[in-house]
């Protein structure tokens, strides 16, 4: 009867042992497929990101933006209008 | 049955004896039979024929996934993006699958406008692989994927976008459809710019979803760096507008303008007109694609006369209150006679430069003598290549002194018989600007890695002081002089700043006919600002005007157009009451006013009349406005205000549309408005740049130099 649960014990050892293993191995694989998922993620954010950049350096250029500022009009400061400021003095004092 | 199985020691009672135990032992023999046959198959396949079986694997579950690092970004000094890669998706076929190429052509043709014969060729072949069309609109791309045709696929490859077009298109260039740099800082920081190509084992299940088990190099180590310029895009756009308009109201060839800030040797703008669309590279010629600042050398005419006199005023061989013989406005070199355009009795050694004096020049010249002008004018960094680190720089052309003879002594002091760039010509000035000290000029601030950590530094570098600061601040003082009342460069002056330069005129060389043009001019303006603590340097050029041809005419309000956008843009604050400068003001304001009504007469037809229409209570049709350019909310604003909700296809701005601008139609039809992103293919035929069209320029031998040169 002993030598029954010696035999019983090795089995189960191993049954346990050799579950772990396709547990971790499992795992492994789930994970693998995880990052995979995010690299595809990360892969379409990046191209969604420099998409937007694109965007937003076209709607920012310069070149477009001057005209619409002056038909809006904006214009230049003066050169009157750009005062630097002292800072060691009262701001009220230096404004002009 | 006893067994004991945890020693070998024979059993203390015997085995029963008889069929039962012959029984079992022919069991444990077909058993240990068994797993002996099976030990020795799990021998032969895990270590005898292991390879073999592991690349059967492999060949089954794992893909190499190649990795073509993204290219790294151009960005202003501000980090505003100049150049951006973005995956765009391109159209391609595997012939062997297409089963109705005629059909499959006749359908790609209607969607991508691609050539049917060239494209049936292509599916006709039963190829693997056979590229229809490359980087297409994601509209485009959508269209085809609607079509599902047999064989015909879509995959996504990097392309590179200008997002401000043609602002500074010849200094950033561009790079090809395969991601290489041709021109510009694109080809000359492509080690840069360009990442590493990273292969990497993927796993992939029997379901085809990716497993990822050997992971992968973070991107930052395969991305390609990004190259911060020293270039301001506001600057460089205020450059390049003021250029452009100036040279379209004189009616000349071309322009030029570098500016400079002369502490540092940046340059903040290198503009010339006219320019390209570095996204629209191949319908530009090739001579646009230089960068002309830099590739380009010329005669300087009177913009070097400042440079002559800060060097004699620097050796000591003439004083601020020298008197100089006016020779009535003509004097004779040898057999040459130089001459002024208003003649004087007299001039001190200012007055040279302020009333560009070419008797004066050559007097002073004469004083300081060849050797020692030779040896200053190379210290200035005149016939060296600037450092810049642009591909084509040229160095110009300056001769040893001990080949000048008299003559070449005289209309080298007039600035004829060498030839600089007008970067060279713009990083000389700094000299004057810094106190004597000579910077290389800087194109390219730093590389930085994606997460915007600068991995490598170009620091400003002085090259080697030139005079002492005591000429400098005097030649500042007659530089300022030349831009006041009888000086030559007034219409430099920017209001509220005291302004130094000097203007120049050169005739151009005519190759066909031999020695100079009488009709061809270069008008040039060189200057500083403010003039006692300057900030900014600018070199502007313009190449053959034709209605004008004074440099302190065509090339001086140039800058001042930069200047007063520039400065207060940099927080420089005017020393000079403005109201003084009334004369410039108003010219400034008539300037002003002109361009508002430009831009009005620009945008007032077509907004007007579309307004106009749609507003109509009774208009039972209205016509269709131009909407190309705007951004989808203006576009949507005004369609929107009328009751028309377009159809929107693709991204960024109006590209297209439909019905065409101008066009009449009803408010219940349907309208569909095309958008991509700057520079994405528009199926426009491309216009083969001509190799032939370039300019032709020689540098020339001083002695044929003109002997009556103007301001």
């Amino acid at each position: 009867m002993r030598d029954f649960f010696f035999i019983l014990g090795v089995v189960a050892l191993c049954t346990g042992v050799l579950l772990n293993t396709v547990h971790r191995r499992n795992g492994y694989y789930e994970t693998g497929y995880a990052l995979g998922r995010a690299r595809q993620t990360m892969a379409s954010l990046q191209e969604e990101h420099k998409r937007l950049l694109v965007d937003r350096a076209s709607l920012l250029d310069p070149g477009r933006l001057s005209p619409i500022a002056r038909r809006n009009g904006y214009a230049v400061a003066a050169a009157d209008q750009v005062v630097l400021i002292d800072l060691d003095v009262e701001p009220t004092t230096v404004a002009r | 049955m006893n067994l004991k199985l945890r020693n070998f020691k024979r059993p203390t009672q015997p085995v029963e004896p008889g069929p039962r135990r012959g029984r079992l032992l022919f069991l444990a023999f077909v058993l240990a039979f068994g797993v002996v046959a099976i030990l020795v198959r799990a021998f032969d396949l895990q270590v005898t024929r292991n390879e073999e079986w592991l690349e059967r694997g492999r060949g089954q579950h794992e893909t190499q996934v190649k990795l073509r690092a993204r290219r790294g970004d151009i960005l202003d000094r501000s980090g505003r993006e100049m150049a951006v890669s973005v995956n765009v998706p391109s159209v391609y076929a595997v012939p062997r699958e297409v089963t109705e190429p005629e059909r499959t052509t006749e359908l790609l043709v209607e969607v991508l406008g691609v050539e049917p014969e060239k494209i049936l060729t292509r599916l006709k072949k039963k190829n693997e692989f056979a590229w229809i069309a490359r980087q297409v609109t994601s509209a485009e791309a959508d269209r085809v994927n609607q079509l599902k045709l047999p064989g015909v696929h879509i995959t996504d490859e990097p392309r590179r976008f200008y997002p401000n077009r043609t602002i500074a298109g010849a200094l950033i260039g561009f790079a090809g459809v395969d991601g290489t740099g041709l021109e510009g800082i694109e080809r000359d920081y492509d080690r840069h710019l360009q990442g590493k190509e990273y292969t990497f084992g993927v796993m992939r299940d029997a379901r085809g979803r990716e497993l990822l088990t050997g992971g992968f190099l973070p991107e930052d180590q395969l991305a390609g760096s990004s190259v911060v310029t020293t270039i301001d895009l506001r600057i460089q756009q205020v450059a390049e507008a003021s250029l452009a308009r100036q040279v379209e109201e004189m009616g000349a060839r071309a322009g030029f303008v570098v500016v400079m800030d002369p502490h540092n040797g940046d340059v903040l703008a290198m503009a010339q007109t006219p320019s390209f669309d570095p996204n629209l590279f191949k319908e530009a010629r090739a001579d646009e694609w230089r960068n002309q600042p830099v590739t380009d050398s010329l005669e300087p005419g009177s913009t070097i006369k400042p440079f002559l006199v800060a060097a004699a005023l620097d050796a000591g061989k003439v004083q601020p209150e020298t008197i100089f013989d006016g020779h009535g406005g003509a004097m004779k070199v040898g057999k040459k006679l130089v001459k002024d355009v208003h003649g004087v009795a007299s001039m001190t050694t200012y007055d040279v430069v302020k009333f560009s004096s070419n008797v004066g020049a050559v007097q002073v010249g004469q004083r300081l003598g060849k050797e020692l002008y030779g040896s200053y004018l190379q210290a200035y960094g005149f016939g060296e290549q600037t450092g810049i680190g642009l591909a084509g720089e040229q160095s110009g052309i300056l001769r040893p002194a001990s080949t000048w003879g008299m003559i070449h002594l005289a209309t080298m002091s007039y600035g004829y018989g060498l030839s600089v760039t007008p970067l060279q010509m713009a990083r000389a000035l700094g000299v004057f600007a810094t106190g004597g000290r000579l910077m290389r000029p800087r194109i390219v601030k730093a590389v930085q890695n994606v997460r915007g950590q600068a991995i490598e530094q170009f620091p400003p570098r002085e090259v080697r002081r030139v005079i002492s600061e005591k000429a400098a601040k005097q030649i500042g003082e007659a530089l300022w002089m030349a831009t006041q009342e009888g000086g030559t460069g007034g219409r430099a002056v920017v209001p509220g700043y005291r302004v130094g330069g000097k203007t120049g005129t050169a005739h151009k060389v005519d190759p066909l006919a031999g020695g100079y043009s009488k009709s061809k001019m270069r008008s040039s303006f060189v200057g500083m600002v403010p003039v006692d603590q300057p900030r900014l340097v600018m070199y502007v050029l313009i190449d053959e005007p034709s209605k004008a041809h004074y440099g302190g005419v065509v090339a001086a309000p140039v800058f001042r157009m930069i200047g007063e956008e520039v400065l207060p843009y940099l927080g420089v604050p005017a020393t000079e009451p403005i109201v003084a400068k009334a004369k410039q003001g108003e010219e400034s304001d008539v300037l002003a006013e002109a361009e508002q009504a430009e831009v009005v007469e620009q945008i007032a037809p077509r907004a007007q009349a579309w307004w106009l229409e749609a507003q109509a209570p009774d208009a039972p049709r209205t016509t269709m406005p131009d909407l190309r350019g705007a951004t989808l909310g203006e576009a949507l604003a005004q369609l929107r205000s009328v009751g028309i909700d377009p159809k929107i296809e693709g991204a960024g701005l109006v590209v297209g549309q439909r019905p065409l601008a101008g066009s009449r139609f009803e408010a219940s039809e349907s309208v569909t408005l095309s958008l991509a992103l700057p520079g994405e293919p528009t199926r426009v035929a491309a216009i083969a740049p001509d190799a032939n069209d370039s300019v032709l320029e020689a540098d020339v031998p001083p002695p044929d130099a003109p002997t009556s040169v103007t301001p």
